[in-house]
């Protein structure tokens, strides 16, 4: 059955002026997205997918061609319309998570009339009183996702809604988002998750010129060594909630080492104490924190504002004062055509990208990356897991933090954190 | 929007203590510049009015009843004790007035073997209230007759005799008399000058002129004793006089209104025929005299303040400005420092407005204790520049008003700062226009060319007899304007110019990649602190020149530091401890027919000024630190073997000759000057040394003194009040005796002063503001990028590179603003200070004077301080823990 358009896109187009020029965001664009359904946006970083979102959420107002959206052009709206529509009709859901609370309410207190049930749907409802800053991730993202379903819109946007999801709780988001569209709400989803993809019953694919992924893969050899990491018994809790609980783990050289876990299950707080960003209550770690001796890429990336993408890879050679792989770097991830640009003209995939080039820049005895493929699209997670194997086989000792057990598939070590509990498991192949 | 918003809003800044400190600052500013404007005038005006009453004393100022007592109204004694009850009474009724002083007073002529023969010698009797307590005793004391030291020396009594008084011999009748025992002898009162007791008798104790005879002096005596003195022998006949003294310590302009309304209001009473007049004695036929120079002292004060006022309203109003500007800023940080907050209301497409009241409401709670903490600055800053003002509680009221209006403005202008940072809008979308891009400067720069205009075509001061010449706003506004243009176009080109430059030193490249990429709010801040020096830097300017200029035009209109009128003919004692000299000075042509200057003759009434001078003395008495020195001037005159040398000023210096009558005296002139002490603006000068221009007059058969209707100075110099009270205690008593204080002191070089002073004042707080507000940014930066700066850390960059980054980055940045700031307050000053001289009557022509000094160690000092504020920031925004950081992101 063909049912009525709730958004009709016709020959979309979006540029922005920035500091460094004019940036073609997305180029003419067309599409019809039906009343009901959820329709998946993919495509490449910075391929526009974040900026359509804003376009039919109303935020921006597309340089050519129109966004119709239940009936009404967005750009013919004056400013009260459009008010009214982003207000009535549409709830946007921002890839940071933080973001989309303030953080002065309690979660309770965006959505007072809000459906419990959908809370406990995703398993938040026992956070309910609880301030933003208190939340993990993911707890964040489903709290985030939540208070948007709780206003009811006709339109619910979601940029990447689980991007910082475990399997489970990415599963109860993706039943959500069924249920509600199967009631007649229109989901516009970006995402470069396959599941989400499965839930989708239109796709708009998005591009940014010729693809280039490199798709074989060489056989690793593993040599082992002595440690370069060794953690013992380390114990880390949070305002008396344990995080970690008394974690050994050792890291040798040209290892590649993944941990999986749901999202608040202890990941990060364990890449934080390997690295020495945070303190643990317990336990000791022997390791060399120099940037040549252990890189680090959390999930907020710290990259300089005001230097360019180049700039930034460059930046530990610079202060180390040798000279660095930046052009091969740029080159292994796909960030020529951005190397001038600064951070805040390009994609969050593309910022992580540079994040994690530039932990690669002095070639660490060390990598620690907490969730490195979070906002890449498919041909990118390729090119990053390239990159980390390809350090990892050059005898960097990697320990990669991610909620994607298919990831386990690349390790050579392997482990999983639950409840702040962490163990190795043995490899698929036995 | 969820409810909650709201109904935490009072309290949401105590999340956010940048923001909540910026609100808090910006609010006190505001409230200081809008409480100081009514508590400074009435300050000001209070201190006025007391200088007024102090002068004029508080029985000067106060209300003085005068009336006639007569044996045919009945008893004497019971009238006139019925009137001081009367006055008593009334004293109790008068606001603000002390315990009246009252007295009786008869006349009487007094007798004794020792005046015979002599002109008759009157006294009179009076008897008030602690009379004894108020002259000074020369012998004796008790409490009956005491008599003033010329009688008793006339009448040849001492203390302990006794003293005769007789009544006026009249034909026909039998003289009477009266003995009364003299207690003590006291000075005259006339030798008695400054004691403001008897304030209100001065018009009966000395006489109009010395010329004039000798008034009658007082015999003080009892009440019961004057009664008796004026049923014997002074005709039944005496006058009462009631003072009712201000209290001048409380007295504040608005009490003083309501006093002096009280006395009018009496003197309106006792002319009627009322109770009051009738217990006082004034009902018809008989009139009191009702004086008080009370009205006179408010006026004079009000008079003093309306100098000041417009000042004072001006630069409150432009320190007000100022301070909401602060605020707007607060409210546009902010919103920058809750980005996402604001990127919610746009999502759940809240209405600017709605976005706007509750950023107001946010405001509300910071913004009066802001106000209450300037309020409270402001009363101590009224105390602190009148200390000798009382403010009354109509004033604090004004002030308390002025501040809750402080308050709820500075709310409104967060809520529009905050308004104006939400972004972005619907508009700027649909066109991708990015609003930095505009060149607002030029119309900035267009509006500094318009004012400069109005300026140059003399429109810089307002002209006004009453309160001096003071400057008007628009040259105020012309640096605020230049600077602010020329800072934002610097701005622009510096950030191009630093594009993709580097630099060895990793703290220096970081720091040069920064400035690159500064931010509109970092660009909004240099140009407020680029404007604000510039204000600083221009009032520094205007002031040091004024202060230079009218010290020079004071010693060229003065001659010395002190001039005094003298005979010709006087010479002056040999040991005067203060060097001096006789100038004379001619400036007609009564006598000098004329002088042959080239073409230009300047006879047929033409003036030419002639000073004729001792040109060794008058070298030891100039003062002179300007541009174009007389005293080498004065050395050449007195080196030359010339006839006649002279010096000239540019209008005169190819003089050849003067004519007197039918002589010529050839003359040379030996050195040219600028101006000299005593000359006249745009007048030619000639100065002449005096022994010989008087042998050369002789030579040339001149008859008599060739400047006989020359006027005679000493000119000498010193410590201008000790060399004038030197000059007045000598044989020399010069008349009409000026100093350059004088000249230094009149109300156009105060309000001018002040007007500048003001600025200072008012430009250093917000130098001071954008200072604080450039360490919040950075502070506020760096803690947005605490996870970069770990990083930089891990990568080798220590904390004191990364602090001496951003000192270097801050210290750039301030001294831009600096250098900016400075730069267009000295281009615009130095066309400016001749157009807004405040005495352009007075030789020379004002000329720029810049504090050089100053301004290196200031600038020095600010880019230090700017270096400090970096660091500071640097090390603030790391004490937070980046691992938390990174947990809850």
């Amino acid at each position: 059955m063909s049912r009525e358009p709730l958004v009709v896109l016709e020959a979309v187009c979006k540029r922005y002026a920035t500091e460094t020029g004019v940036v073609n965001a997305l180029g003419g664009i067309d599409g019809r997205i039906p009343t009901g359904t959820t329709t998946a946006i993919v495509g490449v970083s910075g391929s526009g997918k974040s900026t359509l979102l804003r376009l039919l959420a109303g935020h921006e107002i597309a340089s050519a061609g129109r966004v119709v959206v239940a009936g009404s052009d967005l750009a013919r709206l004056n400013n009260r319309a459009l008010r009214r529509f982003r207000r009535d009709g549409v709830a946007f859901v921002s890839q940071r998570a933080a973001d989309n609370l303030f953080p002065h309410l309690t979660i309770a207190e965006h959505a007072p009339h809000g459906e419990r049930e959908t809370f406990e749907r995703l398993g938040i409802a026992h956070r309910l009183d609880a301030y933003a800053s208190e939340l993990s991730g993911g707890e964040l993202a489903r709290a985030s996702f939540a208070v948007a379903l709780a206003r009811g819109t006709p339109l619910v946007i979601v940029d990447e809604p689980t991007a910082e999801l475990d399997r489970s709780a990415a599963a109860a988001v993706l039943s959500a988002i069924t249920e509600r569209a199967a009631g007649g709400t229109t989901f516009v989803v970006a995402t470069h998750d396959r599941d989400v993809l499965g839930i989708a019953e239109h796709v708009i694919e998005l591009s940014r010129g010729p693809n280039a992924i490199n798709a074989a893969r060489p056989a690793r050899v593993v040599r082992r060594g002595e440690p370069v990491l060794l953690a013992e018994n380390l114990s880390k809790s949070y305002a008396g909630t344990p995080a970690l609980v008394r974690a050994t783990v050792a890291l040798h050289a040209g290892e590649l080492s993944i941990v999986v876990g749901r999202s608040g299950s202890g990941k990060s707080t364990l890449l934080m104490l390997l690295g020495g960003w945070q303190e643990p209550d317990e336990g000791t770690i022997t390791a060399d924190r120099s940037w040549s001796g252990l890189a680090y890429v959390p999930q907020r990336f710290g990259l300089v504002p005001e230097l360019t993408v180049r700039e930034n890879v460059d930046l530990p050679a610079r202060l180390a004062k040798v000279d660095g792989a930046t052009a091969e770097l740029l080159s292994r991830f796909a960030l020529e055509e951005v190397a001038e640009r600064v951070p805040s003209e390009i994609s969050i995939g593309q910022q992580q990208r540079v994040a994690i080039a530039r932990a690669l820049c002095l070639k660490p005895q060390v990598l620690l990356v907490d969730e490195p493929t979070s906002h890449q699209d498919a041909e990118s997670v390729e090119r990053v897991w390239e990159a980390i194997e390809a350090v990892a086989r050059a005898g960097t000792a990697c320990l990669i933090a991610t909620h994607e057990p298919d990831a386990l598939l690349r390790a050579d070590a392997r482990w999983q954190i639950e409840e702040g509990r962490l163990q190795q498991v043995r490899s698929p192949s036995g | 929007m969820p409810r909650a918003l709201w109904a935490k809003a009072p309290l949401a800044l105590l999340r956010h203590r940048t923001v909540l400190f910026a609100v808090v600052t910006a609010s006190m500013l505001v409230a200081v510049a809008g409480a100081s404007v009514p508590l400074l005038r009435a300050g000001v005006e209070s201190e006025a009015l007391k200088s007024r009453i102090d002068e004029l004393t508080p029985l000067g100022a106060g209300l003085t009843i005068e009336t006639q007592l007569h044996r045919d109204r009945g008893d004497l004694r019971g009238s006139d004790r019925a009137r001081r009850a009367a006055a008593r009474q009334l004293a109790r009724a008068l606001p603000f007035v002390g315990r009246p002083i009252m007295t009786t007073t008869g006349v009487a002529q007094v007798g004794g073997a020792a005046l015979e023969g002599a002109n008759q010698l009157l006294v009179i009797p009076m008897a008030r209230t602690a009379a004894t307590d108020h002259v000074t005793r020369v012998s004796g004391e008790g409490g009956h007759a005491w008599v003033a030291a010329p009688v008793a020396r006339l009448a040849r009594i001492r203390a302990g005799q006794a003293i005769t008084l007789v009544s006026p011999a009249l034909p026909g009748v039998n003289a009477k008399s009266i003995h009364l025992p003299v207690s003590a002898v006291y000075r005259s009162l006339d030798a008695d000058r400054d004691n403001p007791y008897w304030v209100d008798f001065t018009a009966r104790i000395r006489p109009v002129s010395a010329d004039a005879s000798p008034l009658p002096t007082f015999l003080l005596v009892q009440q019961a004793e004057l009664y008796r003195i004026a049923h014997a022998v002074g005709g039944d006949e005496l006058a009462s006089t009631f003072e009712f003294p201000v209290r001048a310590r409380a007295m504040t302009p608005a009490r003083a209104k309501e006093a002096a309304r009280r006395f009018a209001e009496i003197r309106r009473s006792l002319n009627g025929p009322t109770r009051l007049a009738a217990a006082l004695g004034c009902e018809r036929p008989y009139r009191c005299s009702v004086t008080s120079s009370l009205e006179a002292a408010v006026a004079l004060a009000e008079r003093s303040v309306g100098a000041l006022t417009p000042v004072i309203s001006l630069l409150g109003g432009f320190a007000a400005l100022i301070a909401v500007g602060a605020a707007f800023i607060a409210g546009a940080f902010g919103v920058r420092r809750r980005a996402p907050e604001a990127r919610l209301s746009v999502v759940a497409g809240e209405a600017r407005s709605t976005f706007a009241v509750r950023a107001g409401i946010e405001a509300l709670l910071p913004a009066l204790l802001g106000a209450a903490i300037g309020f409270g600055i402001a009363v101590t800053l009224a105390l602190t520049f009148t200390p000798d003002g009382t403010i009354d509680s109509g004033v604090l009221a004004a002030a308390l008003a002025a501040t809750v209006l402080a308050a709820l403005g500075s709310v409104v202008a967060v809520a529009v700062g905050a308004c104006a940072a939400r972004g972005p809008t619907a508009a700027r979308a649909r066109s991708g226009f990015r609003v930095s891009r505009l060149p607002w400067e030029l119309p900035v720069l267009i509006a500094a060319g318009i004012d400069f205009a109005a300026i140059q075509q003399g429109g810089g001061l307002v002209a006004d007899e009453a309160i001096g010449s003071h400057p008007r706003l628009v040259v105020l506004l012309l640096p605020l304007l230049l600077a602010a243009g020329l800072a934002g176009l610097g701005t622009r080109g510096l950030r191009q110019a630093l594009r993709g430059r580097s630099a060895r030193s990793d703290a220096i490249y970081l720091a040069i990649r920064r400035l690159a990429a500064a931010r509109a709010m970092l660009v909004l801040l240099i140009v407020t602190a680029a404007a604000s020096v510039g204000a600083l830097c221009f009032a520094e300017v205007l002031d040091s020149s004024l202060s230079s200029n009218s010290a020079e035009k004071a010693y060229v209109a003065n001659g010395a530091d002190v001039q005094g009128l003298i005979d010709a003919g006087q010479t002056f004692p040999p040991n005067f401890p203060y060097p001096i000299a006789k100038v004379r000075q001619s400036l007609d042509t009564v006598r000098i027919d004329s002088v042959r200057i080239e073409s230009m003759s300047t006879g047929s009434g033409s003036p030419i000024e002639v000073l004729e001078v001792d040109p060794v003395a008058l070298g030891h008495v100039v003062r002179w630190r300007w541009g174009g020195d007389p005293l080498g001037a004065l050395a050449k005159l007195a080196a030359s073997d010339s006839t006649l040398p002279v010096v000239a000023n540019a209008a005169a210096r190819q003089a050849t000759v003067i004519s007197i009558g039918a002589s010529r005296i050839r003359v040379r002139v030996v050195a040219t000057v600028d101006v000299f002490p005593g000359s006249i603006a745009g007048q030619p000068l000639l100065v002449v040394p005096a022994i010989k221009f008087e042998r050369a007059a002789d030579l040339a058969g001149v008859m008599g003194d060739p400047l006989d209707h020359a006027t005679a100075y000493v000119w000498a110099r010193g410590d201008p009040t000790d060399v004038a009270r030197a000059l007045t205690d000598s044989a020399i008593a010069p008349l009409y005796i000026t100093t350059v204080d004088h000249f230094l002191q009149s109300a156009e070089l105060t309000t001018a002063a002040r007007t500048y002073g003001f600025l200072r004042v008012v430009a250093l707080g917000a130098a001071l503001v954008s200072l604080v507000a450039l360490l919040l940014y950075l502070q506020a930066r760096g803690r947005s990028q605490l996870v970069t700066s770990a990083f930089l850390a891990r990568m080798g960059m220590s904390a004191w590179r990364r602090a001496a980054s951003v000192a270097l980055e801050a210290a750039a940045l301030v001294a831009f603003a600096v250098v900016a700031g400075a730069g267009s307050a000295l281009l615009v000053a130095a066309p400016l200070v001749s157009r807004v001289d405040p005495l352009p009557q007075y030789a020379p022509g004002a000329s720029i004077v810049v504090p050089w000094t100053l301004l290196v160690i200031s600038t020095c000092t600010l880019v230090a301080a700017g270096a400090a504020a970096g660091a500071a920031a640097s090390a603030l925004a790391g004490r937070a823990e980046v691992g938390e950081e990174l947990r809850v992101a």
